[in-house]
C-alpha cells in the first residue's frame, strides 16, 4: 500500500516540477508562441478588413449582382490602399514558416496522403489550367504577391478537411487555399491573395 | 461511358457499329427501379397530391448554348410536372462573375423558371466566388452553408460548401441533422463523395468527414455536382447517392463504370426531377433530347436508432 502510495506521490511531483519549469518541452512552448502570434497577426488582418467594410454600404443578404461586385471591388480597394506596404510574411512571418512546414509535409507525405494530396489539385488554378466560356478571355494566373487581386474567373482549389483541422483557425474571411504547391491566405470577401507560403509540396 | 465499352474491342468490320451501340446500351444500363421509357414528353413522375417536387442542377452556369437549351427545356417539362424550386450543386456562375454574368449564365437561360416564381437554391462550386451567397435570387441568405424545408412539411435540404470543410461547418451540419427529426434529409454540394468520373472521382476525404454525419444522421439523399455528367450509385449504407453536373457542360464519356454504378449517362446535358411524396421518392433524369435517361423510385431507410 505504502509503496504504491510512494509511485503516485512520485509521478506527481515529476509532472508538477515538468510543468512549473517551463524547460521540459520548450519546443512544444515555442511552437504554440508562434502559432499564437500568426492567429494574433491574422486577426489584426481581420480588424483591419471589418474597418474597412465598415465605411462601405453593407451588402445586404439579398442583394443584386451590382451591388455585391460593387462592393468587393471598393473593398478590395480599400484594403491594398491601406496595407499598401505590407509584404509576403507580414501574417506567415519567417519564425512560423518551419511550424506550417512541418505541419504541412508530414500531412501531405507518404501513401497515405494520396486522397490529400489528390484534395489540393481539385480546383487547384495551376493544377486544372482553367478555361472560359466562349467570348471570354481565360481567366488571369493567380499571382503570388501580397494585395493582388484572386482573379475573377480563377477556381479555388479544395483543401483537405483534416489539414483544416491541424492547421490554426483562421478568422472569417480568411481562408487557406492552394494555388500550385504553394499556400495562401486568402481574404474570401475582397478575393485579395493577403499572404503566401512558397513549395510547401512539390 | 458508351465510348468506354469500345476499348480493347476487336475490328468488326461492318458490324462494328452496331456490336458498339449494342454493348454500350448494355453497359449504360444499371438497375433503375422503374424502367426508363426510351422517349418521353410526359413526365413518368406520379404527381401525388401534396408531393414535394423539385428539380436538380449542377455545373449549370457556362452561358453556353447547351445551358440554354437545357433549361428551356426544363422550363418546359415544368408545364407536366409544376416543381416550386431547383437545387443547385454549384459552379453557378463559370468564368467571369461581374453583373453582366448573373444574367447571362443564371438570369437569362431562367427567366420563365424565375418569373413563374420559382425558386433557386445554390450550393457553392470551385468556380464559384464566395461573394455568390449575397445573391438574392440564389436564396443563400448571406451563408455558404445552410439549411432550408420544403414548403409542404416533411423535407429538409442541407446546402453544404465542400470546398472548405472546416470543423464549424461540420459543426453545424451535425447540429441541424440533429435537430431535424423525423424530416425526409436531403444534403447537396459540389464534390461527389462517390464518382466513377476519370477526369475527378470521388472526394474522399470529404467523405471521411461527411459520411459519418450522414449515417448517424439518416440523411437519405445526397446530391452532388463537379462531375460533368449524370451517375447514381448504388447505395451506400443506405443512402441515395446523385451525381447532376451536366447541366452547362458535359464531360462525355468520362464514366468509368464501377460496382457501384447504378446508371451512368455522360453523352449529353441533363437535368433531375424528383418527387417526395410520404416515404417514397421517385426521380426521372432528362437530357437535352428530352429523354428519359433514368428514372426510379425508393423508399427511405428507417430512421437510425438514437445513440444513448
Amino acid at each position: 500500500m505504502f509503496s504504491r502510495l510512494r509511485g503516485v506521490a512520485l509521478a506527481v511531483a515529476a509532472m508538477w516540477l515538468a510543468a512549473g519549469s517551463g524547460e521540459a518541452e520548450p519546443p512544444v512552448n515555442e511552437r504554440a508562441r508562434l502559432l499564437q502570434e500568426f492567429s494574433d497577426r491574422a486577426k489584426k488582418y481581420v480588424e483591419l478588413h471589418e474597418k474597412m467594410a465598415a465605411t462601405l454600404p453593407p451588402v445586404p443578404d439579398k442583394a443584386e449582382p451590382e451591388q455585391i461586385t460593387a462592393h468587393q471591388k471598393a473593398l478590395a480597394k480599400a484594403i491594398r490602399t491601406s496595407r499598401a506596404q505590407a509584404a509576403q510574411g507580414e501574417i506567415l512571418f519567417p519564425e512560423v514558416v518551419p511550424v506550417f512546414l512541418e505541419l504541412l509535409r508530414s500531412e501531405l507525405k507518404g501513401p497515405q496522403a494520396r486522397d490529400a494530396r489528390a484534395t489540393i489539385k481539385e480546383g487547384n488554378p495551376r493544377v486544372e489550367k482553367p478555361t472560359a466560356p466562349p467570348g471570354e478571355a481565360k481567366p488571369k494566373e493567380v499571382v503570388l504577391v501580397v494585395n493582388a487581386p484572386y482573379p475573377e474567373g480563377a477556381p479555388l482549389s479544395s483543401v483537405p478537411p483534416d489539414i483544416l483541422a491541424k492547421l490554426p483557425k483562421l478568422p472569417k474571411p480568411l481562408e487557406y487555399r492552394f494555388v500550385g504547391g504553394h499556400l495562401i491566405l486568402h481574404d474570401s470577401d475582397a478575393s485579395l491573395v493577403v499572404d503566401f507560403l512558397k513549395e510547401i509540396v512539390a | 461511358m458508351t465510348g468506354h465499352a469500345a476499348h480493347g474491342a476487336k475490328p468488326l468490320g461492318l458490324l462494328k457499329p452496331l456490336v458498339l451501340l449494342l454493348v454500350g446500351a448494355l453497359v449504360t444500363a444499371g438497375s433503375p427501379v422503374v424502367a426508363p421509357p426510351a422517349s418521353a414528353a410526359a413526365t413518368s413522375l406520379p404527381l401525388k397530391k401534396d408531393s414535394v417536387r423539385f428539380a436538380v442542377i449542377g455545373d449549370s452556369g457556362s452561358g453556353e448554348t447547351g445551358q440554354t437549351e437545357l433549361a428551356r427545356l426544363l422550363a418546359e417539362r415544368r408545364a407536366d410536372f409544376p416543381f416550386e424550386f431547383v437545387v443547385m450543386m454549384g459552379d453557378n456562375i463559370y468564368g467571369r462573375d461581374d453583373p453582366r454574368d448573373y444574367r447571362e449564365k443564371f438570369e437569362e437561360p431562367y427567366a420563365p423558371l424565375l418569373q413563374a416564381g420559382v425558386k433557386f437554391y445554390a450550393a457553392l462550386g470551385n468556380h464559384d466566388d464566395p461573394k455568390q451567397r449575397f445573391y438574392e435570387k440564389f436564396n443563400m441568405k448571406g451563408e455558404r452553408y445552410y439549411t432550408f424545408k420544403a414548403p409542404q412539411n416533411g423535407v429538409r435540404f442541407f446546402a453544404l460548401d465542400s470546398n472548405y470543410m472546416e470543423k464549424p461547418q461540420l459543426e453545424w451540419l451535425e447540429k441541424e441533422l440533429a435537430a431535424s427529426g423525423s424530416d425526409w434529409k436531403i444534403c447537396f454540394f459540389h464534390h461527389p463523395l462517390y464518382s466513377s468520373g476519370k477526369k475527378h472521382g470521388p472526394a474522399e476525404e470529404l467523405r471521411k468527414v461527411l459520411e459519418p454525419l450522414f449515417v448517424k444522421h439518416g440523411v437519405d439523399v445526397v446530391l452532388q455536382g463537379h462531375e460533368h455528367f449524370y451517375e447514381r450509385m448504388q447505395p451506400q449504407q443506405n443512402i441515395h447517392y446523385f451525381i447532376s453536373g451536366a447541366a452547362g457542360k458535359l464531360r462525355p464519356s468520362d464514366i468509368a463504370k464501377s460496382d457501384i454504378t447504378a446508371r451512368g449517362f455522360d453523352q449529353d446535358l441533363t437535368f433531375m426531377l424528383m418527387e417526395i411524396a410520404g416515404d417514397e421518392l421517385y426521380f426521372e433524369t432528362i437530357s437535352r433530347a428530352g429523354k428519359t435517361v433514368d428514372a426510379g423510385s425508393f423508399k427511405r431507410a428507417p430512421e437510425p436508432k438514437k445513440a444513448s
